[in-house]
């Protein structure tokens, strides 16, 4: 094998493994038993707005089930866990009272379209950068103090759909 | 038969014919190739503005505009569109139709009027272009409102109060005021982009 094509294979695989594991998911990240949670965070708000959606992704390691039962916001006077779906040209919102299951070896992904957490009755509010606590509640492996990383009002997870399905 | 039957047999022809051809006309529905089939969306409205005094509809004309539902605690979808929207006209602004874009008009008719207060919307519409312009109906006119122009809202009770469902499509009028299409947010840019060239343009 030429060092061209050693250069050539080295740079594609760096390409690949960039792609795959770039800023973001290395970005912030907490473990908490089995769960890795990766890149908590919302967006900046409009002056006068209420309320703001949180996101993140849980990846399951372990062998058993898991959910997440509940989370908090340092800025918000409540949390809830919600679930949006564009249906039939309508934008549908529910909670989810029961919380989200992860699955052994499982990963899902709080994001805009889908499952959320909505931030309600905002102190302030959210400005880009800035970073606020929060803590995330599992059935099995208990309490995870997290930090929130606020995007811009318009931010979109990279390499995620424009569409919740 | 002498001439005055046979005048009299031409006239009761000619009142038959008449009945038939005007029964025809008044049950056989008028089609004009303006309106969208399924009946017509939007048409006259007066609503009152989050910063004050009324839109009456008639002072549009001549001016196309959009019309969005939605309201203030939304999550996602809402400041989205809000934001697509400041960003295509920012756009358009850089471009050959930066002129007609200068009169146009997005409405984002609040479907929450009970929560999004005229100054919270006003506050709130701030972030966004200046062409965005809050409507804020009263909760017995929205649901007239919403059926003027085939659209969905519901409130969704949770935990801690309720939260809404609604149409998240932008509605198009050109500058008849007829109903000509719709954006949504799932849309590439570049769609979103040429079908509000389009009625800039036209």
């Amino acid at each position: 094998m030429s060092f061209t094509t050693r250069a050539a294979m080295l740079a594609a695989f760096t390409t690949v493994a960039l792609a795959l594991f770039g800023p973001g998911v290395f970005a912030h990240g907490y473990k908490v038993g089995d769960l890795e949670i990766g890149h908590p965070w919302t967006r900046a708000t409009p002056p006068s707005a209420r309320v703001a959606g949180g996101f993140l992704t849980i990846t399951n390691k372990g062998a058993t089930e898991d959910r997440l039962v509940s989370a908090s916001f340092v800025g918000s006077a409540t949390t809830e866990v919600h679930e949006m779906a564009h249906e039939n040209g309508v934008m549908k919102m529910r909670e989810l009272p029961k919380g989200i299951v992860i699955k052994a070896g499982e990963k899902i992904e709080l994001r805009p379209g889908g499952f959320h957490l909505m931030f309600i009755n905002l102190a302030t509010g959210l400005k880009q950068d800035d970073v606020i606590k929060g803590v995330l509640v599992f059935e099995k492996a208990g309490r995870v103090d997290v930090e929130f990383k606020v995007e811009s009002m318009g931010h979109r997870p990279k390499g995620a759909s424009e569409h919740s399905h | 038969m002498n001439a005055l039957t046979l005048v009299r047999y031409s006239a009761w022809a000619t009142i038959g014919l008449l009945t038939v051809v005007i029964g025809f006309l008044l049950l056989t529905p008028a089609k004009r190739s303006d309106q969208p089939a399924g009946g017509r969306i939007g048409g006259q409205f007066q609503i009152a503005q989050a910063k004050g005094g009324i839109l009456d509809s008639n002072t549009l004309k001549g001016k196309p505009y959009a019309l969005f539902f939605g309201f203030t605690q939304c999550p996602d979808i809402c400041p989205g569109t809000l934001l697509d929207f400041t960003t295509l006209m920012d756009e358009v602004d850089k471009g050959p139709l930066a002129a007609k874009a200068k009169d146009f008009r997005m409405f984002f008719v609040t479907v929450d009027p009970e929560r999004d207060t005229p100054e919270l919307m006003v506050s709130y519409l701030s972030a966004f272009d200046a062409r965005v312009t809050g409507l804020v109906p009263s909760l017995e006119h929205l649901p007239v409102l919403a059926k003027q122009f085939a659209a969905f809202y519901s409130k969704v009770p949770t935990s801690s109060g309720y939260t809404m469902n609604h149409t998240s499509a932008v509605y198009l009028f050109n500058k008849e005021g007829v109903f000509a299409g719709t954006i949504d947010t799932h849309e590439t840019r570049a769609n979103q982009k040429a079908k509000l060239a389009r009625l800039l343009g036209g």
